[in-house]
């Protein structure tokens, strides 16, 4: 008799979410949170002889711009970089062309994230990555690399959230889930998503 | 035809919420698990993983059914139970409040059976209940055994209590 034996796939999902918990360090966050405090430093207020009708106008353009923030180690703990970067005194936003974080935390495989566009809210409140999102975590050990692939990601760096009601697809060397809509609490590591479909295939037949 | 056991898992649901502190995965709406011939049903699903790394899936639906085709035969298996629990460290299926298990013509209902992949052993229990002589869930084990032609088929015994069947 053969035996019925389902072996679900979820804990391997599980395992695989476990690499999604990754995917979202808190240095990002804070990363991000720092983005927006450096740029504040950098830009003069604006002269007080400003019109009343404050236009949404730029005060601060970064060509090729890159910050790297050192741990105390004094090795580089994340690198945020991008073509451009758009500065609007009004509402305090920036917005970034090409965006790329490089996430390295010691002993922890490094991450990297990279959007065609991102937009970070006054003092980093929200940071929107938008089209062609991707995170990928590098591989260790055993784990295969896994890339996070979306058009659309809503971090909260203060919250520790990162949320899409977008199409969403998580991959390693292994295992696929698709999904629409997804949803990741780094302080309780949890992460729904809806619509799910997982495709398991053990990577060596047993 | 590789055996379920080297075929891909599919997995589909409504939602699935994966927890990493627990390493526990639920999935609740249609679940629907596919493994070659193995196809579990269910409205949610509970997987667990142990220390060392045995999965535990625990499907609860109204009922939740799992079909598959026994390896090397064109013979069916099915069950159905408010709650199936499965354990990858000892294989064992368990079928637990309205149990029922059919595989070909033989049909046998419980309120638990259990079913062990590598023994092929399974266990009918009643649920002890009498309960009224005409029909209902009479908490006993009913088991319908069709007469079959082949020799040595033990049959599973119709008493109350528990009554278990090999077969091969």
């Amino acid at each position: 008799m053969s035996s019925p034996e389902p072996r679900p796939v979820a804990v391997d999902l599980v395992r695989l979410l476990d690499r999604v918990a990754s995917f979202f360090p808190v240095l990002l966050l804070a990363a991000l949170a720092a983005l927006t405090y450096w740029l504040d430093r950098s830009v003069q207020p604006p002269a007080p002889d400003r019109t009343a009708s404050l236009r949404h106008d730029p005060d601060f353009i970064a060509e090729g711009f890159s910050a790297v923030q050192l741990g105390p180690d004094g090795r580089s703990r994340y690198v945020i970089s991008g073509q451009r970067l758009i500065h609007y005194p009004d509402d305090d936003t920036a917005h970034v062309e090409e965006p790329r974080v490089l996430v390295t935390e010691p002993d922890k495989p490094p991450v990297r994230i990279s959007a065609r566009r991102g937009m970070v809210s006054a003092d980093a409140e929200h940071v929107y990555l938008m089209d062609e999102v991707r995170i990928e975590r590098s591989g260790q050990g055993e784990e295969s690399e896994a890339v996070l692939t979306t058009r659309f990601l809503h971090l909260l760096p203060k919250e520790e959230l990162a949320r899409t009601d977008e199409p969403v697809t998580l991959q390693n060397a292994n295992t696929v889930i698709h999904g629409v809509g997804l949803e990741f609490n780094h302080k309780t590591r949890i992460v729904t998503i809806h619509q799910v479909k997982g495709r398991y295939a053990q990577a060596n037949g047993r | 035809q590789k055996p379920d056991r080297e075929q891909p898992v599919y997995l589909e649901a409504d939602t699935g919420t994966f927890d990493n502190a627990k390493k526990t995965a639920v999935f609740t709406g249609n679940v629907v698990l596919t493994q070659g011939t193995l196809t579990i049903r269910a409205d949610r699903m509970v997987v667990t993983q142990d220390a060392d790394g045995f999965q535990h899936g625990v499907a609860y639906g109204n009922p939740a059914s799992f079909r598959q085709k026994r390896e090397g035969t064109d013979e069916w298996i099915e069950g159905w139970a408010k709650r199936m629990e499965y354990n990858s460290r000892t294989e064992t299926l368990e079928l637990f409040e309205d149990a029922r298990m059919r595989r070909g013509q033989d049909e046998v209902r419980g309120s638990y059976i259990s079913y062990n992949a590598q023994t092929e052993l399974f266990r009918v229990l009643g649920s002890g209940k009498e309960e009224n002589a005409r029909g209902g869930s009479s908490g006993r084990v009913r088991a319908v055994i069709q007469p079959k032609n082949r020799e040595g088929a033990d049959r599973a015994s119709p008493s109350g209590g528990s009554g278990s069947g090999r077969s091969r």
